[in-house]
């Protein structure tokens, strides 16, 4: 017994030893000294905001620390230097430049990373996407940020409007909760379309997950949420410039200007502008096959932080974007619904949003913290698809008031808070007939999470939430997150939750607008409903491995994830139980999502990385009339990413998307000639790209989307009956745009 | 299904490819101790040994010791010594030379402050 005793001791002992020690921040501070050398600074204290551990740089000005999952402020401090509070994710050698008291210039972070790295000490499993990454290939907006992800799909929408949806798990764009700044806030009718109006050049970082997320941010995730970071007003670089020309005849420019006048103040301007001027019609069946169109885009944000534990940003944001597609001569002026002359589509939408975010750390208490964060905007969209019309407008606020603080120790955490939404939502569509729905929704909730860390070995973060619905009543929503890392470079992750929210069948499914169906709703106007319905509800399960690998030197790592979800309430959008038609019922029977992911990045010659995953979905439904896959899943997919630089700043990127076929909805009731076949073709999707970096200042670039050329043949159902019952253009599997070059710089100072 | 049966075949052909590319050269690994302090001066070091005939190096901050996978046939040993000193680290085979040790920023002057620090 006793034995058993100390042996468990030895054990527990040599976790310690083998988990504490290689989990450590590395890094050093260092002062310019007055002849414009670099010297280490002795006896920095840094230590991590929230925590009471510190540690001191020695004569060298290097130090290291303890990571921990809980806290991301590394807070540096040196007499006679300004106090520095950095931002820091994974466990990347840090560079600190401190910045003497006389001195106004502010401290630079430089952190040397990998461009794309999965967190080892989070209790989710979360893909950073960094600057690097992004640059891979040419987003102009963040939908198409994903191309070099295989965790996030990309799907086209229709063919008309040029709109892209992201898809997690085998699951629409809507099950993702998307945030900006760790704020959830693109909700309602922008679901779909708010990470259209991010351009990809204002983005700082992305951090992809998959599964449920913590309740402190909700109720609402699904399959998985997309977090994006902008850049910081406090960021080195102080102008940032890009253009972007593409053979399309698409055009982009973006300007942000960061500056930071005071230690306490920085603030930063955010400009963009695009169009697309060409009228092209490359598969020649007399529609565009992207909209020709202009976005403006502008936003402006302030930090400001006293130094006396109060922090406070904010921000404010304004998007107008204007599509219009349809066939190739057609003029807005044409659009008339008695007449029928000519058929065109638009999307005309404006943005306004603002967002603040208080914190507070207690000076005596440093891991006690209480933030506040709230944002509102104002949304219309003005739209109409050949005949069918679609104005709305959503007024949202939203508030989240979050306590954080331990219990004894640091080993058990907890975080607390309250939270409130309202949205109020005023559309008119006609469709066949007119509708009008308004719907006035407000949800108060309250939230709890606790997290157990042993060490860096085990995490465990529990949290539940309750939230009241002023149409729907209570909802409760629990969800676990585990984390267990057997050694260094092995990580086992399980994940387990719920997650609610109401449906916006309208602009969800504003694809299916432009075709000549009609929707049908079972009730659409019972009171205190949305469109006769109940919010869609969802159990989701999953486990991933991630492990590390060495070969010859050269760094891999390797994850495989299955993630099961289920629906217990779900609003089904049915287009194959009448080809002209599209039906809104709610689920009867079983619906579910299973994905399974295994990936593999790996250096086999430096500077030359490959990133090999592939994807298995099984997403089905039951229907009227049977349990069948999801329309637009492939089951199989394959994803190649192969990235190449030069000593000399040369950077060579190729992507390759091998997509299977996916299940198309039924055709059967239209004549022969206008049937398509059950099952798309499975095609290949090439990007290529090559930049050269100038004097670290300017970096120059080329590339080619698309390469192999290939177009989704018959994209348009009955296109030249575009008013008859025929016509589909929402029936898109694939890319309608063929081969495209393109080119632009980027300038940073 | 034509075509995934290509792109398993591609991957496996570029698998393939590149093991067979690395058994070509007898490759042979190496550990040493090279003077230096901090993650500057490693960035330093693992850029001085990219060069042609040496596959991989890695070098720790803690312990001090790089660690080098070359080809022989094509890089001496002595070589690659040679290009560390070049960059103005110091091996116990090769020494820098003062001046470009003295260009080296403040924080890797590893001969007036040498890093002792361990934990």
């Amino acid at each position: 017994m006793k034995a058993f005793f100390v042996f468990c001791l030895g054990f527990l002992f040599l976790l310690e030893t083998r988990a504490q020690k290689p989990l450590l921040l590395h890094g050093v501070v260092v002062e310019t000294n007055q002849k414009g050398l670099i010297e280490p600074i002795q006896g920095a204290v840094i230590h991590w905001m929230g925590s009471n551990y510190s540690t001191a740089t020695d004569s060298n000005g290097t130090f290291k620390i303890a990571i921990d999952p809980q806290y991301s402020y590394l807070i540096v401090q040196a007499l006679g230097f300004k106090n520095d509070t950095i931002f820091v994710s994974g466990n990347n050698y840090l560079k600190v430049l401190m910045v003497s008291k006389r001195n106004f210039e502010e401290a630079i972070i430089t952190y040397e990373r990998k461009s794309s790295e999965v967190s080892f000490i989070d209790p989710w499993k979360t893909t950073i996407m960094n600057e690097k990454e992004l640059f891979k290939a040419a987003c102009c907006n963040l939908s198409e940020s994903f191309e070099t992800n295989p965790s996030v799909d990309v799907a086209y929408s229709d063919a008309l409007t040029g709109s892209k949806q992201i898809q997690m798990l085998g699951l629409a764009g809507q099950y993702t909760q998307m945030s900006l700044e760790q704020m959830p806030g693109i909700r309602g009718i922008a679901s779909n379309f708010g990470l259209n109006y991010i351009p990809g050049t204002w983005v700082n970082s992305i951090q992809v997950s998959k599964g449920m997320g913590s309740v402190v941010n909700g109720f609402e995730s699904v399959s998985g949420q997309i977090n994006v970071e902008l850049h910081k007003p406090i960021s080195k670089d102080k102008i940032y410039w890009n253009a972007y020309a593409g053979q399309g005849g698409r055009y982009e420019t973006n300007l942000v200007l960061a500056q930071q006048p005071t230690k306490m103040f920085s603030h930063a301007l955010f400009l963009h502008t695009s169009a697309t001027v060409n009228r092209m019609d490359q598969n020649r069946d007399s529609y565009l096959d992207n909209p020709i169109g202009n976005q403006t885009n502008l936003l402006y944000r302030i930090f400001l932080d006293p130094k006396n534990g109060w922090v406070f940003h904010a921000s404010i944001q304004y998007v107008k974007d204007e599509k219009m597609g349809g066939m190739v001569d057609f003029k807005p002026s044409m659009q008339d619904t008695a007449h029928n002359t000519m058929f065109g589509t638009q999307i005309n939408a404006k943005r306004i949003s603002s967002t603040m975010k208080l914190g507070y750390v207690f000076p005596k208490n440093k891991y006690r913290s209480i933030g506040l964060q709230a944002n509102g905007s104002n949304q219309s969209f003005d739209n109409y698809f050949g005949n069918n019309l679609y104005n709305a407008k959503q007024q949202s606020l939203y508030a989240n008031l979050i306590y954080q603080d331990i219990i004894g120790n640091t080993k058990h955490k907890m975080r607390a808070g309250l939270s409130h939404q309202s949205d109020i939502i005023d559309e008119n569509l006609f469709n066949k007939q007119a509708y009008h729905f308004i719907r006035n929704e407000q949800v108060s909730g309250a939230f709890a999470e606790y997290t157990y860390s042993y060490l860096a070995l085990f995490t465990a973060v529990a949290g539940a939430r309750i939230d009241y619905h002023n149409y729907f009543g209570w909802k409760f929503v629990p969800r676990l997150h585990l984390r267990y890392a057997p050694s260094v470079s092995t990580v086992f992750r399980a994940v387990a939750g719920k997650g609610w929210r109401t449906a916006n069948l309208i602009s969800e499914n504003m694809s299916s607008l432009t075709s000549n169906r009609t929707w049908v709703f079972t009730n659409a106007f019972l009171p205190k409903t949305v469109y006769g319905f109940a919010p869609e509800e969802a159990w989701n399960f999953g486990v991933n491995l991630t492990h590390e690998f060495k070969i010859n030197l050269h760094k891999g790592n390797f994850g495989i994830d299955y993630y099961h979800t289920i629906f217990e309430k779900q609003i089904v959008v049915d287009r194959d139980a009448k080809t002209n038609s599209v039906y809104f019922y709610n689920l009867n029977g079983s619906s579910y999502s299973r994905s399974l992911q295994v990936q593999m990045d790996f250096q086999p010659m430096r500077r030359f990385d490959v990133r090999f995953a592939y994807r298995w979905y099984e997403v089905k439904t039951q229907y009227q009339t049977a349990l069948l896959d999801v329309p637009m899943i492939a089951t199989h997919r394959w994803f190649l990413n192969m990235a190449y630089a030069t000593k000399s700043k040369w950077s060579f990127d190729a992507t390759a998307n091998w997509i299977g076929a996916k299940r198309l909805p039924q055709t059967l009731d239209n004549p022969i000639a206008l049937q398509l076949a059950a099952r798309s073709n499975a095609y290949v999707l090439v990007n290529a790209q090559i930049t050269k970096s100038i004097k670290k200042k300017w970096d120059v670039y080329t590339g080619c989307e698309n390469i192999l050329n290939f177009q989704q043949p018959r994209a348009i159902l009955d296109g030249a009956n575009p008013f008859g019952n025929y016509f589909d253009a929402s029936m898109t599997w694939g890319p309608v745009f063929g081969r495209m070059f393109y080119g632009g710089f980027r300038f940073k100072m | 299904m034509k075509n995934s049966k290509f792109i398993i075949l591609f991957i496996f052909s570029m698998v393939f490819a590149f093991s067979a590319f690395a058994q070509k050269s007898k490759t042979e690994k190496v550990s040493f101790k090279v003077y230096g302090n901090c993650g500057q001066c490693k960035d330093r070091i693992e850029a001085a040994c990219d060069v042609k005939g040496i596959k991989a190096a890695e070098w720790n901050v803690d312990t001090k010791m790089i660690e080098v996978i070359y080809v022989p046939e094509k890089i001496s040993l002595e070589k690659v010594h040679q290009l560390i000193a070049d960059c103005g680290h110091d091996t116990d085979l090769k020494k820098a030379s003062d001046a470009v040790y003295q260009k080296l920023p403040d924080c890797c002057l590893y001969r007036e402050k040498p890093n002792t620090h361990h934990e």
